[in-house]
């Protein structure tokens, strides 16, 4: 499946379904950020219950609280 | 004619009041830039006092100001760069019991301070009052701007839930290269501008890496569902959530007891037994103690460097000071 991961192409393997499985297997220590799926920031609870599709965009955005 | 701005917009950018929260390395550059720009009124609120390791990036304040007051020092440079310009100055921690208070009448708030529960007062007062904001964050050698206005999503939208603890790193696992507060305020700023003539302005999430050249604008949308711009439940304005101990930027922790009462310091520094480095006047009360720094000012806040984490700072909390 050919998703796009901060703009850049990347192929993933069929057996990650959920986004939920797509974060820890893919994303490891990335886990902190936040997670837009096409354009919309998706919750930690609901990553479960979202299913990967061809052609999904997928944003991780670092919050920054310095100031 | 110079970003679409022109007399008119200027003669509009010097009828609006403007409050800025937080006077570290952001809202400092944001002071500067925005007195210059000739807004009409300005008022800077800060609860802390000038440290020697804030000069590498928080303009407005040299030597000569250590332990003074953040909002004081800033207010009186400020006042001496642009006369015409109304100025006045806070030492207060802006939380859910004051914000009315303060931020009452004001056309604009900026974003100035160092921490996400900070900001989720200001973003839940903002949209349940409808008074637009700019927020701006800053970390390592990027930085982040978002215009909260009504019109798109709100800071909750970004970030529906907290993070946990140590699930982001910090000011103080990663550090501030001098130059991001300068360029995010500087952005801080021009949307501000914007917005105070009523102009269009960003929408969206501004993400910069000024080390790698990176800048990109996530344009998402706003969260029907959002608790606080969708069902508008405003928790964070709930005094009984009041979140009293915050971990701040520097990694040090605050505890903010509850109630308006003033301490007296004097008597508290009378009583204080087993610890090293105390220094008092009327301000604030400072001392070490198993090798954390420890500041209490006037208004009863306590400021716990070294602790590491929050049970720690609250155990120092209540063994010395016993509130
Ligand atoms: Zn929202």
């Amino acid at each position: 499946m050919k998703i796009f991961l901060n703009g850049k192409e990347k192929i993933i393997s069929n057996k990650i379904s959920s986004l939920n499985d797509f974060v820890n297997i893919i994303l490891g220590k990335e886990k902190g950020k936040i997670i837009e799926l096409n354009g919309k920031v998706v919750k930690k609870g609901e990553r479960e219950s979202i299913f990967l599709k061809d052609g999904d965009r997928i944003e991780l955005i670092q919050f920054m609280g310095g100031g | 004619m110079m970003g679409d701005i022109g007399p008119e917009g200027q003669k509009s950018i010097s009828s609006k009041k403007v409050v800025l929260i937080g006077c570290g390395a952001l809202g400092t550059n944001i002071a500067n830039l925005l007195v210059r720009a000739g807004v009409g009124e300005l008022l800077l609120v800060d609860r802390d006092f000038v440290e020697i390791d804030n000069l590498h990036r928080q303009v407005l304040f040299s030597e000569r100001d250590i332990g003074e007051s953040k909002s004081e020092t800033a207010a009186a440079i400020l006042r001496s760069i642009n006369s015409e310009v109304s100025i006045k100055s806070l030492i207060k921690d802006m939380m859910s019991s004051n914000i009315a208070e303060m931020v009452k009448g004001y056309d604009l708030i900026m974003d100035g301070t160092d921490n996400i529960p900070a900001r989720m007062v200001i973003n839940d007062y903002a949209v349940k009052e409808d008074v637009p904001w700019v927020y701006g964050g800053v970390l390592g050698t990027g930085g982040m701007v978002m215009n909260i206005t009504g019109e798109g999503p709100c800071l909750r939208c970004l970030l529906p839930e907290l993070p946990e603890q140590g699930d982001i790193p910090t000011c103080e696992t990663m550090g501030v290269l001098n130059t991001v507060p300068a360029i995010t305020a500087a952005v801080q700023v021009t949307e501000a501008l914007k917005i105070l003539m009523g102009k269009d302005h960003m929408k969206g999430l501004l993400q910069f890496d000024i080390w790698k050249n990176e800048f990109n604008l996530h344009e998402f949308r706003k969260d029907p569902k959002c608790e606080c711009c969708g069902k508008r439940e405003f928790v964070y304005l709930n005094e009984d959530n009041e979140e009293v101990v915050t971990q701040l930027c520097d990694g040090s922790i605050q505890i903010v007891p509850s109630g308006t009462s003033e301490a007296d310091l004097k008597l508290i520094a009378g009583k204080l037994k087993g610890v090293e480095n105390m220094k008092v006047n009327p301000f604030r009360l400072e001392f070490e103690v198993e090798g954390k720094k420890v500041t209490i000012f006037k208004d009863r806040r306590v400021i716990i460097k070294g602790a590491g984490d929050k049970g720690i700072a609250r155990s120092i909390y209540s063994k010395f000071l016993g509130l």
